[in-house]
């Protein structure tokens, strides 16, 4: 299955973390099994593609269903809301606070500049030194207040996350992952804080403006100005001037003139205009509003949408271009992208009748100088035994029979020749190479010979080692087993131990 | 069969199961020096996502061969009969148990299986083992036979000559110490056996390579996690004001150093599992000595920390204070002592943040660690922190022994069986040999995971991955 080329969205990346902390205690293999049935056998596609089809995948499985993505992203849109609201609220009252005109005193300017455009701007600067220097970053306790609250924030996000206390706990624990991977996420979380906050600023600038235009619009505004400073009506004429170069040339009623600054000084002492104008100069006095109005919505409103906009994209764009190369991803990739393959037996094995633990024969008794019959078992070398036979278990040999190979008699007819080959005292010995098993021809042989030659007939397996050596220790314990299975008391084990 | 299938036939006690074993990596299989063990035909399906490819077919072992042959050689058939004569004797046995065994191994090969024969190449050659040869030739399916040696010798040079007579192809192949090149090897052969097979055989080698790709990728990421993991961790204790901190040490350092060798542990079998070894066990020397105490509870390390922190500041405030003064010295006090009330304050407060910065790597850090902190210093109270292990050998320990294991189970054979013992590596077995470069990058490397440096976690996996691939060459 191809996967093309698709965005993770921040869900997606909640749900990635998430899962891969579940899956931590988990085997490879069983990984690897479940991912690649899970995405139908990808071969194909970005990075991003991948894990995202495999989310999806795995969002449709049973175990993926409770993925804390979307709920993460659902408390985060909350939280926005909320915060929206927030920003509403303060900026419509604090707007009428400022601009509160109860008819005995005017609304003074500066202190409209200062609290909707001077706050506005130093906490604006404040902003983009620290993201500049962002030293809360630096892990300094006292210093990092911003993570402190990010922390808060989150913590608070899992809290609002419907569901039992398990899965609050989980999304603790995977908000605490990301946190932990700043390479990866750090950039990423700072812009999605960042872009709360500024709908916080848009909010408030927009509350602050509704406010404003409500009172210009329902009540008869006066404004004035006045200080103890030595600043004349043409030094706050300039100040007015500058804070209105940006729209000067798109709404120049919006521009104060020297006669309006002159017209509202106002004294306290007095309780009256400077000038003293009288009412002319109250009503005048109105015309600093759309100066006002303009100068929150160039110096409050257009830099937040601004700065969220900012905040937007970047966040977007940090999303788009994850880079997705870390240890773990790559091993979920590794087993997205591979084939699982399987090489072990399916089903259970049956095993066979193993006999546990030594079983010693009898030793056959010692050589008197009788006689024996040879019988050869599959090539046994008869140049090698036959020589040796004296010193190993004390008998001549007096007739030689080869057994176990397609040429020659049957079992029958070859025991049968055996037991007419061997006198009353014979010993019967079948000399077989140690390192061969006794398998089940050969146990059939010894059976059929015991039957032949009744129960008290020494039958004596002589074993020969391979080459010079004499039989192991092991393959002689092989051989008392099996021939120990047998139940036979007249059925002896000899291994022959050569000279060098 | 519609896809490739390999029987694994011989006489008992050849080392079928071994050869099987090694070849499907399956440790589960009965492998006994009992003759007979195996009495059933039991598949091992080699499939790609689910797709068998080929299968192998561990088989009962011949025990009467000369009897189904002369059988066969009775009937007189002509060269283009004898599959059919084997299909017989196999229909005329099938309730036999006396030819149980060879009904069962010629049953899949009549099927159109491809017979991979196993010989003991450590013994001597013997003519009667020509009687399985012959009857595997009647049956008329590609084969090839494989010298497995069982023991020390090697008659190898004597079996050949008869082997080349009745086998397209030979191998020699050691269940036991094959590698798994080797192993691609033999599988290359397998698709020459029959051009039918190639596709389906090239299919799954390649899958198997890629597999064995992803496996030391994985056992690279399991390696580096335990070395980021040991090298960053820390258990802290507060401990009551006025107790001896001997008593809260003891226990601490047994958690500390049983929580290594746990992980360690935990590390040790995910790499076995990885690679599908699940019976075999690995007996190594655990962690002790030098590369865990000697270095890890420096007396200067733990008397640090054991000062409290109003000690600290007050050893800060006064060294700030003496400084100040100097300097309220040098102006001849004109400074009216404000150089030594600055310097107080600023070298108590530098004092104070080296304790937040300390009990924070402790405890979590952050503003609340901080106010925590605080609250600690006004009762007195002391906070033992042990680790991380600062050791300079200790990673370099770790890593040694890491690799050691996993070069042993990466190379072990899935037939071989029991414990596997491995040397007591301390820093002087596969580090030993690395380039001065390569140990000069480790080094940095495990300096800036202890420091925890953005991606020096990732990057110490790579470094990890292609020691490995020198380890592991696939």
């Amino acid at each position: 299955m191809a996967i093309g080329t698709r965005r993770l969205g921040l869900a997606d990346v909640v749900d990635l973390e998430a899962q891969l902390a579940r899956d931590a205690g988990t085997g490879a293999d069983a990984l690897h099994r479940r991912d690649r049935a899970l995405v139908g056998g990808a071969t194909s596609g970005d990075r991003a593609g991948l894990v995202k089809g495999w989310l999806e995948a795995l969002r449709a499985s049973a175990a993926g269903r409770d993925l804390p993505g979307r709920a993460v992203v659902r408390a985060l849109r909350t939280v926005g809301a909320l915060l929206v609201l927030a920003g509403l609220v303060v900026g419509s009252s604090t707007a009428t606070l400022v601009l509160g005109y109860d008819g005995a005193r005017p609304v003074n300017v500066w202190d409209v500049l200062l609290v909707l455009v001077g706050v506005q701007l130093v906490l604006l600067a404040l902003l983009l030194v620290s993201l500049a220097a962002p030293v809360g970053s630096l892990g300094v306790p006292l210093l990092g207040l911003s993570r402190w609250l990010a922390q808060r924030l989150w913590r608070a996000l899992a809290q609002r996350s419907p569901g039992v206390d398990a899965r609050q706990r989980e999304i603790a624990a995977v908000v605490a992952r990301v946190r932990a991977r700043q390479r990866l996420y750090g950039r990423l979380e700072t812009w999605t804080l960042f872009a709360l906050t500024q709908a916080f600023g848009v909010a408030f600038n927009v509350g602050a403006l509704v406010a404003f235009l409500r009172l210009v619009t329902f009540t008869d505004l006066v404004f004035a100005w006045s200080t103890t400073l030595d600043v004349d009506a043409g030094a706050f004429h300039r100040i007015a001037a500058v804070l209105a170069t940006p729209w000067q040339q798109v709404v120049p009623d919006a521009v104060p003139g020297l006669d309006l600054v002159e017209a509202t000084r106002w004294s306290r002492l007095t309780g009256a205009f400077v000038g003293g104008a009288g009412p002319a100069a109250s009503v005048r006095a109105g015309g600093w509003w759309r100066f006002l109005l303009l100068a929150v919505i160039t110096y409050g409103l257009v830099p937040r949408l601004c700065t969220l906009t900012l905040a937007t994209l970047r966040r977007r764009w940090l999303l788009g271009r994850l880079p997705l190369d870390d240890v773990e991803v790559q091993g979920l990739l590794d087993r997205l992208s591979l084939p699982v393959v399987s090489t072990r037996a399916g089903a259970a094995e049956v095993v066979g009748e193993v006999v546990a633990g030594s079983r010693a024969l009898p030793r056959p008794p010692a050589g008197t100088g009788g006689s024996c019959v040879l019988v050869l078992w599959r090539d046994t070398p008869r140049a090698v035994v036959e020589p040796e036979l004296p010193r190993g278990v004390g008998s001549g040999v007096r007739t030689v029979f080869e057994a176990g190979g397609r040429r020659g008699p049957g079992v029958a007819a070859l025991v049968s020749a055996i037991a007419s080959a061997a006198d009353g005292d014979d010993r019967l010995l079948v000399a077989c190479e140690s390192w061969e098993a006794p398998d089940a021809a050969l146990l059939e042989l010894v059976a059929e010979l015991r039957r032949a030659v009744g129960l008290r007939r020494w039958i004596v397996v002589v074993l020969v080692g391979a080459g010079s050596r004499p039989p192991t220790a092991a393959e002689v314990d092989l051989w008392s087993r099996r021939l120990a299975s047998l139940a036979d008391p007249y059925t002896a084990l000899a291994p022959l131990m050569r000279a060098p | 069969m519609s896809t490739p299938a390999f029987a694994v036939v011989g006489r008992v006690n050849k080392g079928k199961s071994s050869i099987v074993s090694t070849l499907a990596e399956d440790d589960s299989v009965r492998i006994e020096p009992e003759p007979g063990t195996t009495v059933e035909v039991r598949a091992y399906p080699v499939m790609v996502d689910g797709e068998v490819l080929f299968t192998l077919l561990d088989t009962p072992g011949f025990q009467r061969a000369g009897e189904v042959l002369a059988w066969l050689e009775a009937r007189q058939p002509s060269a283009a009969d004898r599959p059919a004569a084997v299909r017989a004797f196999v229909d005329a046995h099938a309730g036999d148990p006396r030819f149980g065994d060879e009904c069962r191994l010629l049953a899949p090969i009549l099927d159109g299986a491809g017979v991979l024969y196993v010989v003991d190449g450590a013994h001597p050659y013997r003519p009667n083992y020509e009687e399985e040869m012959e009857i595997l030739r009647w049956t008329g399916r590609p084969r090839m036979a494989l010298v497995n040696r069982i023991g020390a010798g090697d008659a190898t040079a004597e079996w050949r000559p008869a082997l080349d007579q009745f086998f397209t192809f030979v191998r020699e192949f050691d269940a036991h110490s094959v590698t798994f090149e080797e192993r691609v090897a033999l599988l290359r052969a397998f698709r020459e056996l029959d051009p039918g097979w190639r596709d389906a055989m090239d299919r799954a080698i390649a899958a198997l390579i890629a597999e064995r790709h992803r496996r030391r990728r994985e056992a690279a990421r399991v390696i580096g996690g335990l070395l980021a993991d040991a090298l960053t961790f820390a258990l802290a204790a507060p401990v009551a004001p006025g107790a001896p901190l001997d008593v809260e040490r003891g226990p601490l350092e047994r958690r500390f150093h049983d929580e290594l060798r746990a992980r360690e542990e935990r590390a040790r079998r995910e790499v076995e599992a990885l690679y599908g070894h699940r019976v075999a066990s690995w007996q190594a020397v655990a962690m002790q000595g030098t590369a865990l105490e000697g270095d890890l509870f420096a007396l200067e390390v733990w008397e640090i920390l054991g000062l409290t922190p109003g000690q600290l500041v007050g050893a800060g405030a006064v060294s700030g204070a003496v400084v100040g003064g100097g300097i309220d010295a040098a102006v001849g006090g004109a400074s009216i002592f404000t150089g030594t009330v600055l310097g107080g304050v600023l070298g108590g407060g530098a004092a104070l943040w080296s304790v937040g910065r300390r009990f924070a790597r402790a405890s979590g850090g952050g503003l609340v660690s901080t106010l925590r902190d605080a609250q600690r210093y006004l009762e007195g109270g002391r906070m033992v922190r042990i680790g991380p292990h600062r050791g300079p050998a200790f990673p370099w320990v770790l890593l040694d022994r890491a690799l050691v294991h996993y070069r042993s189970v990466a190379t072990l054979a899935h037939a071989r069986r029991g414990t596997v013992t491995l040397p007591a590596a301390q820093g002087e077995g596969i580090v030993a040999q690395l380039g001065t470069v390569e140990r000069a990058r480790l080094e940095r490397l495990f300096q800036r995971v202890r420091r925890r440096s953005g991606d020096a976690r990732d990057e110490l996996v790579e470094r990890i991955g292609k020691l490995l691939e020198g380890l592991d060459p696939v």
